[in-house]
Parts: C-alpha cells; structure tokens; sequence
C-alpha cells in the first residue's frame, strides 16, 4: 500500500471513529426519549442501521457469486467470502440488540416471530457458508460451490424484509419517528455504513492477499528470484 | 434491569464487536506484511548477485 493509499485510509477511518461517537453522544445526550417505550428504544437507532447494513453485505456476497459463475475470476469469490464474513457479524450485532430490546420491550429475550426466525435462518444460512468454505480442498471448487450457496442464501433476504409486512409479527414494521429521531437515525447510519464498508474492503485486502500466497506456494513458477543471465551487466 | 442499563447493553455489544473486528482485522494486516517483509528478506539475501539489494554492483 503505498503512502497516499495509507494517508486516506487512516483518514477513513479516523473520520468513521469521529462520527460514530459523536451518533452515540447524539443518542444519549440529544435525542428526546420516546413516549411509549422509554429509554430503550435508544437500541433502534443502531439496531435498524445494522440491521440494513447486514442486508448490503449480504446483497454484496450475493453479486460477488454471480460475478464469480459468470467470470470465473477468484477475486469475485475472495469478495463474497469477504462479505460473508461481515454479514455474519453484522447479522449476530442485530439478533443481539433485537434480543436485548425485546426483552426489556417484550418481557422475553426470544420469541418465534416470521422477522426474528428469519433473521435467525440469515444468520444460520451464512454462517453455514462460512463453516462449508475450509471443507473444501480444490479452490475451484470452494469458489464454486460457496457461488451457488451465495445466490441461494440470499433468497432469505427478502423474506426478513417482508416478512413483518405480509405476515402478523410482533415486531413492529414502522416506527413513526419525530425529526430529531430521524436526524440521530441518519447520524448512526452513515457512520455504521462506513465502518461495515471499511470491514468488508479490510477482509478483502486480507483475503487477496491469502489467496495470491496460496496461489503462489501452488503454482513455484510464480515465484521467481530475478537472476541475471549469464555474462549480463558486469 | 431497567430500560437504561437494556440500551446501554446494546450499544456496548455493538461497539465491542464492530470495532474488536475491526481491531482484528488492521493486526492481522500488520502480521501478514512483517511476514511478508521476512519472506522478501529470506528470497533475497544480502550478498545475492540475483538480487539488486547488496551483492555485487551492476555498474
């Protein structure tokens, strides 16, 4: 990584650290409480924009497999591994928070609702992807069956959405919100994209850079020591 | 537990793992190039007359 690359990501990720805590101190110390529930629902405003940034990682491993069916490349498969990873955590960050607020809101840490047993089958399905990965020696196909498991995961995606719409759930599907709640909602969101951005491009570095060694240690013509010809410069 | 201590809860958690991955992740980083400057030291060693570093002059 050269000087100006490192500069801008230092960068980065000072300024996604900056407005992180500054959403957090909005939260606790701005944002009015609301009516109902009380100080709980101060959990939505990071609950909600993780919960869409699981979705975008999801949708990105989801790209990443077509592209890799498509193209073959192994730089599609490093992605969607990448993104997996980050979905997983992200999608463990909600079923948490989700857990805590329903307890506290609910009387429960745990109910079999349509959007909290689909979260859970998320959850589950990447997870599973990652436990499949290491079981699979040949790297041509890992790539291609973690593509094929990647399109398919992603079919729950829709199904978390929409489930709260089309189906009777104790989870509430809108929560109508007062402009300062919206704005501290908008402050958690950007900073929370940023930081699953800057995870998954973080694992991706990582991920490239396993896979060319491992490329490399495969395939010894790669790995080349200059020598000079014989009788050369002198 | 009240309300407060539910709300503090969740964002501790978050914290701890979003950026305790993130923290994994930038050591990881850091591990992978001492490894990769060790490798590149072993694959050319001083004295290599392959090698532009040390070794003999080309001029």
């Amino acid at each position: 990584m050269n000087t100006l690359k490192k500069k801008i990501w230092t960068a980065y990720w000072l300024a996604t650290a900056a407005m992180f805590a500054a959403a957090v101190a909005m939260v606790f110390a701005w944002t009015p409480t609301e009516a109902t529930m009380g100080t709980v629902q101060k959990v939505f405003y990071l609950h909600m924009p993780v919960a869409i940034n699981t979705f975008l990682a999801c949708m990105v491993t989801f790209i990443a497999s077509i592209g890799y069916l498509w193209q073959r490349r192994q730089v599609w498969d490093d992605l969607a591994a990448s993104s997996a990873k980050v979905a997983v955590l992200l999608c463990s960050i909600v079923l948490l928070t989700g857990m805590i607020w329903g307890h506290s809101a609910w009387g429960q840490w745990w109910t079999w609702s349509p959007r909290l047993t689909f979260s859970l089958v998320l959850w589950l399905l990447y997870v599973a992807y990652l436990v499949i990965r290491p079981s699979i020696e040949s790297r041509q196909r890992r790539a291609l069956v973690s593509s094929v498991y990647g399109v398919v995961a992603f079919l729950d995606v829709p199904l978390v959405y929409l489930s709260v719409k089309l189906m009777p759930d104790i989870h509430p599907s809108s929560i109508a919100l007062a402009p300062e709640m919206k704005l501290t909602l908008l402050s958690c969101f950007v900073p929370v994209t940023m930081l699953a951005a800057g995870l998954i491009a973080a694992r991706f570095h990582l991920q490239r850079a396993e896979t060319l060694s491992m490329q490399e240690a495969d395939d010894p013509s790669l790995d080349v020591i200059p020598v000079r010809p014989a009788g050369g410069l002198t | 537990m009240s309300a407060t201590t539910h709300a503090v809860a969740a964002y501790a958690v978050t914290i701890l793992l979003l950026w305790g991955y993130a923290a994994t992740l930038w050591l990881s980083a850091r591990r992978q190039k001492t490894n990769d400057n060790q490798d590149n030291a072993g694959k050319y060693p001083q004295g290599n007359p392959g090698s532009n570093r040390g070794g003999s002059d080309p001029s």
